[in-house]
């Protein structure tokens, strides 16, 4: 959940520097507009979606959770946009070009405005890449900005950025949440304020926001993609127990779900009136056991092994998901060009692990989200077979995650399902560095920092594949994270909700769906 | 949680005196069973609770060979949930009524013997954890010390040693104005040995009653924390997280939900009719 | 009436203190620091000091307690960790959620309760009565959660009648707030109709055992119209004086009601603090809850007082 953490975008990161050596043509080309699919939708009607966790913050400069996500994404948009074959699209920016290796200059979309009223121009842009960038901004995503020297709006409607030195990844960033656009005229207003009363250009506006009930978003009538949305209003609600949150679906209290959890796959794909469907593979999706590496006795490596061996995948996957996914041995899904064929399969061993553990007792707190107590439980068991008692401390996703950041435990049972860059860096750089963004074990190794941050400057596709395949075996030596499986890129609605596609990062885009009938 | 130990729920007016009815020995006959099945569950278990035995299959339904009521979702014996959780739900009811009881008749023992302001203290503070309901005082309390078997027995304890309090307290007093109390006092005998001897024998009857309405009340208590996941901690089973685990397959495969359930219900409907009976016999 | 009140509310006094108190020290004497706990073991020794002072930590407790409790007279209820919400905000938005459920189901219970006692007294161990019994019992003897759990089964799931979740506000909605709100109420009321029902009726026949009662009888009054006339008031005051404590466990039940139907009150707040370790909210929802309490107990007593003044006496004089 972690990496419940959104970002676009494609495999074309490279584009940036492609583009370069190509002597800067048009790099998504002003072609169509990304609404051209023919307004076959039905105007009207309220859709209401239901969320494993309230978000945190509206602010889309902080990190703010799976469910988080799914709600700024519909107040916001990005520079630009990556489509399901992971080519980036225009998005705010119409079009780009690349006249070298350290610079991108950026065409912006003409007549679009704030939901405030303010003009989106290159003024705004500035204004928030510069906010992000602020050292003093706290914001998530400053690492991913860090490469950029500077941000200037040459005309009302063009932005050039130049960077420090070449980064593969620059556009991919661009098309997620760093690149989602605020007002710069409510942000200055109520810095404070600005994540419970988020002003955007997206489709929706938010009308009520109450946390841990349910925040209300209604239709932009002045949306810059003619004919959208559909809806007139959504509403978001946060129903912590997964149980409770899929009867709500099933009996139509919600009309679509973020996630369906592992145990309750079954009862859905079952359901009359519902419909179930799998996306396409994720560009990261693990779920996963994080070990702190600062709370003995997993500052030992060989518990942490030990740990990772006695988990039987096979099992979690098979029995408690239904078959919606496949064992994990990397935190990166297979689908990616950064995953490493040659790691072999983690072998569930519970006898291998009590040798390695060498005749200790180890007594262990892991701590779960609602979303996993099943796959937990079967966890448990297997520790308990290897000489590991643990006890199951279950807490919200919000608590969770901020354990997870503040190192407040031993282990847990967490997940990242899609909401990452296309581009590999997003997921290793984020779970590996020392600084990443999805790292809640704090550690690295002085190599696996280096390859990261190379792989970060290399343009050649090959090269970059070649580096992060060394991360992840230095990372399983390493065992910080053991992964448990790769879950189905899932989500479940109602039949009468029409254009849902599951995109490759599992953010909802809810500008193109519409309810049938009444 | 309804009218948790302060309400009379048989209250007294029946055909009064005499032995107990029928129903009322079926309920006796009820309640012995699953008391024996408490007792003697871990015994008749085929498998450990919470053994998970995927090779057999998950979700199986009653009859399966091996498992005679089932399996759950993880592939562990319903039969050996079942027989476990009743041992664990009522232990957790006993246990607290138990402690419950003699907190009771601490506090209201003292307040009834002693008077004067040592009675105005205890009673107020009995008065102010009244003050809380059942549930939120225990959710405070599992929040104070994490959720864990014992802390739902301390927590439902405490819901409960108010009414006991009061009970004791008023029965002392009443046993304290009689002749022969009053005699003894007058040679000299001290306030413990005239609370053991002379106030204790007298006031079990009326005790026992409110016990057995207490009991009632723990067991949907424990239910229900268990079930919110403030109770007993999984894989432990309990009646009431065998409830919360298995709403979520409910339908594919009810027996998680039904089974407990209707041990919740003959459990509590049997005491009630029989601590009626109980009442009635004794015309408390 | 109002020396009565007063006298009531003089009582009511050290019991809040004493509530408040234990509620307190239960969240705030535990072992390890809560700076520590709200920040992770990645905060440093600073960060920690000054969450510590922002918290006020380094106080003595009951210094802490004290201006706790004032904030709680003055309406402050603190604010939450993570949100920085103020308490109070939730707590305006969740208790008229929490109350309307409450009040709901006690009405529910009274007016399903004494029709029924009605019926099974006209012939006490008649066959009606031998089946409002039976039905008493079992919707007592089933949690209310089960039920709650059950009619969503049927009205929402199986028939797709009535939400299974959600909270429409009456103010904007009415029938809607009705269909929101008619399983969560109907399964905490039927466990009350039981304990009612019996009370009730344990009321009307000792009412009809009276001697007046019998003469009236033998003068050839009918017993339906004896029943309505003179028994109904005795078993109003009984129910009522059961109803107050009744009031006290809705109010406790709409913890386990509002997470199974997800509606926004306080009981669902104090889950979701819960979960989300927000202790401080914890304390000040808890807090509502007993003044929730005390305020329905001293409405009950007033009730009973109106009806029966002779009880006046007996409750000022005997409250322990």
């Amino acid at each position: 959940m972690i990496g419940r953490i959104r970002w676009v975008a494609a495999i074309a990161a490279v584009v940036l520097v492609a583009g370069a050596c190509g002597g800067g043509g048009e790099g998504g080309g002003a072609t169509t507009s990304p609404t051209a699919t023919g307004a076959v939708g039905q105007r009207g009607g309220e859709l209401v979606v239901g969320l494993d966790s309230d978000a945190t913050t509206l602010d889309p400069a902080v990190d703010s959770g799976y469910a988080g996500t799914q709600i700024t994404a519909q107040i916001f948009d990005t520079l630009l946009t990556v489509g399901d074959d992971g080519q980036i699209q225009p998005g705010l920016a119409e079009s780009w070009e690349q006249p070298d290796a350290t610079t991108l200059v950026l065409h912006l979309r003409e007549g679009v405005t704030f939901h405030d009223g303010t003009p989106f121009d290159a003024d705004a842009v500035v204004y928030n890449l510069d906010r992000i960038r602020d050292p003093n901004s706290g914001s998530t995503w400053q690492g991913d900005l860090a490469p950029i020297d500077s941000v200037t709006a040459t005309d009302p409607l063009t932005v050039e950025i130049t960077l420090q030195r070449p980064y593969a990844p620059l556009l991919a960033v661009l098309a997620d949440q760093p690149g989602m656009m605020i007002s710069p005229t409510a942000h200055r207003a109520d810095p404070e304020g600005f994540g419970d009363a988020p002003v955007g250009t997206g489709p929706f506006v938010l009308e009520e926001r109450i946390p841990d009930e349910r925040t209300t978003l209604v239709r932009n009538e002045d949306y810059w993609q003619e004919g959208l949305p559909y809806l007139d209003r959504v509403v978001f609600r946060p129903i912590p127990d997964p149980t409770t949150k899929i009867t709500d679906l099933l009996s139509g209290a919600v009309d679509i779900v973020d996630y369906v959890p592992p145990q309750l796959i079954e009862r859905v794909r079952q359901a009359p009136g519902v419909v179930y469907d799998v996306g396409p593979e994720n560009y990261a999706a693990a779920v996963y056991v994080p070990m702190n590496p600062d709370a003995p006795p997993l500052d030992d490596p060989d518990v942490r092994r030990a740990i990772s061996m006695a988990i039987d995948r096979r099992t979690i996957v098979d029995q408690v998901a239904f078959g919606a996914g496949v064992p994990a041995n990397q935190m990166i899904a297979p689908s990616s060009w950064a995953y490493n064929p040659d790691l072999p399969q983690i072998a569930y061993d519970p006898e291998g692990a009590r040798e390695l553990l060498g005749g200790r007792t180890i007594r262990l707190e892991m701590q779960v989200p609602p979303t996993y107590v099943q796959v937990a439980q079967v966890i448990q068991q297997n520790l308990a077979a290897a000489g590991i008692e643990a006890t199951i401390e279950r807490m919200d996703w919000g608590t969770l995650i901020d354990n997870y950041y503040a190192k407040n435990y031993q282990i847990q049972v967490q997940d990242i399902l899609g909401l990452t860059r296309s581009d590999p860096d997003g997921v290793l750089y984020g779970f590996f560095a020392k600084d990443g963004s999805l790292n809640g074990t704090g550690y690295t190794t002085p190599e696996i920092q280096r390859l990261l941050e190379q792989a970060r400057t290399e343009t050649d596709q090959a090269t970059r594949a070649g580096l992060y395949h060394r991360v992840l075996e230095l990372a399983d030596a390493e065992a910080l994270y053991a992964p448990v499986y790769h879950p189905a890129n899932n989500r479940a609605w109602t039949e009468d909700l029409q254009g849902v596609e599951i995109k490759p990062d599992s953010v909802m885009d809810l500008a193109t769906v519409w309810l049938q009938g009444g | 949680m309804a009218g948790l130990a302060e309400v009379p729920v048989g209250a007294a007016v029946r055909s009064s005196g005499g032995a107990l009815r029928t129903v009322e020995w079926l309920a006796a006959g009820a309640f012995g069973l699953i008391v024996l099945l408490a007792i003697l569950g871990p015994l008749l278990a085929p498998y450990p609770p919470e053994e998970q035995r995927f090779a057999d299959g998950v979700l199986l339904g009653p009859g399966s060979p091996g498992h005679l009521l089932g399996t759950d979702q993880l592939a562990r014996d319903l039969l050996s949930r079942l027989l476990v959780g009743t041992r664990v739900s009522l232990g957790v009811a006993l246990a607290a009524v138990v402690l419950g009881l003699g907190l009771g008749l601490l506090i209201g023992g003292i307040a009834g013997m002693r008077g004067g302001w040592v009675d105005a203290v205890l009673m107020r503070a009995m008065d102010a954890l009244l003050a809380f309901p059942a549930l939120v005082l225990a959710l405070v309390i599992a929040a104070a010390l994490g959720p864990s078997l014992r802390t739902t027995v301390l927590a439902i304890s405490i819901v409960m040693a108010p009414g006991f309090a009061r009970l004791v307290r008023s029965l002392t007093l009443r046993e304290r104005a009689r002749d022969y109390v009053a005699a003894a006092r007058a040679s000299g005998a001290s306030a413990g040995r005239i609370a053991r001897v002379h106030i204790l024998p007298n006031i079990w009857a009326p005790l026992g009653a409110q016990a057995a309405l207490a009991f009632g009340h723990a067991i949907p208590a424990e239910a229900a924390l268990s079930f919110l996941g403030l109770g007993v901690q999984l894989p432990d089973p309990s009646w009431g997280n065998m409830i919360s685990e298995g709403y979520a397959y409910l339908s594919l495969s009810p027996w998680g939900v039904v089974l407990p359930s209707i041990m919740i219900v003959c459990t509590v409907a049997s005491i009630s009719i029989l601590a009626d009976g109980v009442r009635r016999a004794l015309e408390v | 009436m109002t020396r009565y009140v007063l006298r009531r509310l003089a009582q009511m006094l050290p019991v809040f203190l004493l509530a408040s108190l234990a509620l307190f020290l239960a969240l705030n004497l535990l072992p390890g620091d809560p700076a520590r706990r709200l920040l992770g073991n990645r905060a440093s020794p600073e960060q920690v000091a000054v969450v510590r002072d922002r918290l006020g930590l380094d106080e003595p407790v009951m210094t802490r307690y004290a201006s706790w409790l004032a904030g709680v007279v003055r309406g402050d209820l603190g604010a939450s960790f993570g949100s920085a919400t103020p308490v109070r905000e939730m707590v305006a938005r969740a208790l008229p959620v929490t109350l309307l459920l409450a009040s709901a189901a006690l009405v529910v219970a009274l007016v399903l309760a004494i029709p029924a006692a009605l019926v099974s007294v006209t012939r006490p161990g008649g066959l009606v009565d031998g089946l409002l019994t039976v039905v008493s019992v079992v919707s007592t003897s089933v949690p209310t959660f089960v039920w709650g759990l059950s009619f969503i089964l049927v009205f929402a799931l199986a028939l797709r009648v009535l939400p299974s979740s959600g909270y429409v506000s009456p103010v904007a909605d009415p029938l809607g707030a009705a269909r929101s709100l008619a399983l969560p109420v109907l399964a905490m009321a039927l466990p009350s109709v039981g304990v009612m029902a019996r009370v009730a009726r344990a009321a009307m026949l000792e009412t009809m055992q009276e001697p007046a009662m019998q003469f009236a009888r033998a003068k050839g009054l009918s017993p339906s119209r004896l029943l309505l006339v003179h028994a109904l008031k005795p078993a109003s005051v009984a129910v009522v004086s059961v109803a107050g404590v009744e009031f006290a466990y809705l109010l406790g039940d709409t913890v386990v009601v509002e997470w199974v139907f997800s509606l926004p009150g306080l009981g669902k707040l104090l889950i979701d603090s819960f979960l989300q370790r927000e202790y401080f909210v914890i304390q000040g929802v808890a807090v509502v809850f007993t003044i929730a309490v005390l305020f329905s107990s001293l409405a009950t007593d007033l009730v009973n007082a109106s009806i029966d003044p002779r009880l006046q006496e007996r409750l000022v004089g005997g409250a322990g």
